[in-house]
């Protein structure tokens, strides 16, 4: 009989690929990704993803972005969504590269942000764990399993499904909302996505309804550990513990970890400070909530951040009006209302793109929340020297741009007066803040003139615009004054002999007026056939208009003198001009912003 | 229709005439003084009467761009050559006339003249309503130019006499406005010639050699300025 172990061999080198650990399994699905096999590179990333298998490293996240890409072609747009939700609510910070993958995975990713963020759970009192299957089918339904608790605990799961404590359940892929709840505890509330063939194991440590509630602030921001169990990044607001004696530690990166302890008695509200700088503004109103929030009394603190944004913002200082959403949004953050302090860091970064967030306030995660609603908040605005002496041949003229969402900013120079026109100075790239310096003289080197300008940066396409508004006047220069008109001209002409036809004219002219008063006059009654005073005035007539009509002769001599003088007269007139156009050209402006947005 | 009735009608016309018809921006006003040489020839049945004398007297002229306007008063005393054979006359006059400019060179011209006698015969006044058209010509240059006008005068009223039967009139003259100068100088000769109904053998003849001296202003920008040429 011969040996089976060919056999046997053969049997376990066709194995499916199902049968490869998670990353061997991620490998082997990026391959099949890449030669296009979506049907068989589906189950091997499915395969491949299972959190035991690694950390969520990049060829994890290359796995899910490639898995929903698949599934999305595959027209299977809603295991898509799951997926992608399952990943963002395991690993927070999981962004797909927009750069390579489709758009349509970048839509989708961002929907399954924006679900998970408004689904947020407890982490501190209901857990999820996930179970791997050796093989995974696409169309194989998921699992939901309620792990068993030392109290009768139940569990809402969708609409319609109820489980108790060690009981589980078959289920369609996709997210689903589990409500935990025993007598005598408070309920939990959370969302879970089903994954096919995957268990999804829901384990709760619900607190009595008698618990109380932690404030923790603190800056800088820390890591917070409550009786060793670590809560997360400081600040910490309206965080459930059961009554009793607690052990608080709060680790700083790179320094010693503080330990303190509590005694938390029933439905008692602890508050705990460690903030070494409090933020003072000058503003009693704006100060006193600034402190409430600082002392952790979070709800009353907003409540005054809110009614002075409400009525005393518009006329505060620069920059206060920007801490106030600073502490709002990271207030809400710490209350785990993520939607809400978005909205707050939106309105922060539309109000303030300039506004630069002191580095101890927000923690990592709210920073990186916050980079990414400044990445999608159309803003800009600029910045200009409020009043500046520059040269124009030396110097330049600084302007800072700032944007929210990262686009193409061009910057306008808008002449106002006398007449409006504008001119594209330049057209950059900014990423959050840029500095540009603009040049004060033309390429033909003549310096930028006197006058109101405004200074518009628009984001290409239909962004937003922000303008500044410059007041450029030349300060005071020395320059050569013209000289006076040349006093001592020589006559250029003098009166000729008249024409015949100015004779001939003169005496029309007075023979008109005769002819005039001859036809008028009755000769009977004046004794005169041409009266005396018409003899006058057409004499008169004849002899001025002979006088008057000669015509001038030109005096060469004269006209040649007068030139030599106008000629020299210009020239130096010309160099006086260069002079002084020289000398203006390079001095000093001072420009103003008159007006910033 | 009655000689006063249409001659107020006239008067009516002429005062219409010079309402402007638009804000024009060129607005003139001068003052002279006039000095005149007057002559009043009379002829009835065969025999002349004349009398002569001097004058003195004022003309307000006021322009709106194609209008103008001007108002004189003129008071004088005319004696014959022959003492005691005709009585001394003291005669005013004044006169309202009104011109349009068709061209540059050609203004029609509006006219009302009251002029009135005194002496120890008694007391005459004549009005006359005349039309007519004056030229002119500048001489070389614009500061000196030659007029020339012809007047027609359709209304004539003369109290107690009988009124002319047809009135011609005639003004030839120079006049100098130096550019760069707000004074004018106008020399003019002017005759009026009233013929009467031939059974009247009469007819009657108005001469006057006027010598003017005025200053003139005109509005620029709001602000009156002396001078007459353009800023």
């Amino acid at each position: 009989m011969r040996s089976p172990a060919p056999l046997l061999f053969l049997v376990l080198a066709a194995a499916p690929a199902a049968a490869q650990t998670g990353r061997q399994a991620l490998t082997a699905g990026a391959e099949r990704y890449l030669l296009a096999d979506y049907r068989g590179a589906v189950p091997l990333l499915s395969r491949g993803l299972d959190p035991k298998a690694g950390p969520p490293d990049r060829l994890w996240k290359q796995g899910v972005e490639r898995l929903a890409d698949m599934l999305l072609v595959l027209r299977r747009d809603s295991l898509a969504a799951t997926w992608l939700r399952w990943a963002i609510r395991l690993a927070p910070d999981f962004e797909v590269d927009a750069d390579l993958v489709p758009p349509a995975v970048v839509r989708a990713a961002a929907a399954a942000r924006a679900f998970v963020e408004t689904t947020p759970h407890d982490r501190f009192v209901a857990r999820t764990a996930f179970e791997w299957p050796i093989t995974i089918s696409a169309p194989a339904p998921g699992i939901v399993r309620l792990a068993p608790a030392p109290i009768p605990i139940t569990a809402r799961v969708g609409a319609d499904q109820f489980l108790r404590g060690g009981e589980a359940r078959r289920l369609p892929s996709g997210s689903y909302e589990v409500v935990v709840s025993a007598p005598g505890y408070l309920p939990t509330r959370l969302t879970v996505e089903v994954l096919p063939g995957v268990t999804t194991v829901v384990a709760v440590s619900l607190l009595p309804e008698t618990a109380g509630l932690l404030y923790v602030q603190v800056r800088p921001w820390g890591t917070l550990f409550v009786d060793g169990q670590p809560i997360g990044y400081t600040s910490v607001a309206a965080h459930r513990v059961v009554p009793g004696r607690h052990v608080l530690r709060l680790e700083h990166k790179g320094g010693a970890a503080r330990d303190t302890t509590i005694v938390v008695g029933e439905r008692q509200a602890v508050r705990v400070s460690w903030v070494g700088q409090p933020d003072t503004t000058g503003d009693p109103q704006l100060d006193r909530a600034l402190a409430a929030l600082d002392r952790g009394d979070t709800e009353r603190g907003v409540v005054l951040l809110r009614q002075w944004l409400s009525a005393d913002a518009a006329g505060a200082p620069q920059g206060t009006q920007s801490l106030a959403l600073a502490r709002l949004g990271e207030v809400a953050w710490s209350l785990g209302l993520r939607d809400s302090a978005r909205a707050y860091l939106r309105d922060l970064v539309q109000t303030d793109p300039f506004y630069s967030v002191p580095p101890d306030l927000f923690n990592p995660e709210l920073d990186a929340a916050f980079g990414r609603v400044r990445r999608e908040t159309p803003a800009i605005a600029i910045q200009a020297p409020r009043d500046t002496v520059v040269t124009p041949v030396r110097d330049s003229f600084p302007i800072r741009i700032a944007v929210g969402r990262p686009g193409e900013v061009r910057l306008l120079l808008r002449l106002t007066r006398p007449r409006p026109r504008d001119s594209l100075l330049v057209a950059l790239h900014v990423e959050g803040v840029a500095g540009v310096r603009i040049p004060l003289t033309a390429p033909d080197g003549s310096a930028l003139a006197p006058g109101r300008y405004a200074i518009e940066a628009e984001v290409a396409g239909t962004g937003p615009s922000a303008l500044v508004e410059l007041t450029v006047e030349r300060l005071r220069v020395d320059t050569v004054p013209h000289q006076a008109p040349i006093p001592d001209f020589r006559p250029e002409t003098r009166k000729g002999s008249p024409s015949l036809r100015t004779v001939g004219e003169g005496i029309g002219l007075g023979a008109l007026a005769l002819l005039v008063s001859a036809v008028v006059n009755d000769a009977r009654v004046s004794g005169r056939a041409i009266p005396r005073g018409a003899w006058l005035i057409g004499g008169s007539l004849t002899l001025a208009n002979i006088a008057l009509k000669r015509p001038g002769v030109p005096i060469t001599e004269h006209i040649a003198y007068n030139e030599s003088l106008r000629r020299q007269w210009n020239e130096e007139d010309r160099a006086i001009a260069a002079q002084n156009a020289t000398r203006l050209g390079t001095a000093p402006l001072r420009i103003r912003a008159t007006r910033e947005p | 229709m009655s000689p006063s009735l249409s001659l107020r009608r006239l008067t009516f016309l002429l005062a219409g005439s010079f309402v402007p018809t638009a804000a024009t921006s060129g607005q003139t006003v001068s003052a002279h003084a006039v000095l005149a040489a007057p002559k009043h020839s009379t002829r009835l049945t065969g025999l002349t009467e004349r009398v002569d004398g001097a004058w003195a007297g004022g003309v307000l002229e006021f322009g709106v761009g194609r209008l103008g306007v001007s108002l004189s008063g003129m008071r004088g005393r005319l004696t014959a050559p022959d003492p005691g054979s005709v009585p001394e006359r003291d005669v005013g006059e004044l006169t309202l006339d009104g011109q349009y400019g068709l061209r540059p060179w050609l203004r029609l011209e509006l006219r009302y003249t009251a002029r009135a006698f005194s002496s120890a015969a008694g007391y005459q006044r004549w009005d006359l309503v005349g039309v007519g058209a004056a030229a002119s010509r500048d001489l070389g240059t614009p500061a000196v130019r030659a007029f020339v006008s012809l007047l027609y005068f359709p209304v004539v009223n003369v109290s107690e006499q009988e009124r002319p039967s047809f009135v011609l009139g005639s003004d030839v003259g120079i006049a100098l406005a130096p550019s760069k100068l707000p004074i004018a100088v106008m020399l003019s000769y002017r005759i009026e010639r009233f013929s009467f109904a031939d059974a009247a053998a009469r007819s009657e003849q108005f001469e006057a050699l006027t010598l003017s001296l005025g200053v003139r202003a005109r509005r620029h920008a709001g602000r009156w300025r002396l001078g007459g040429a353009e800023p």
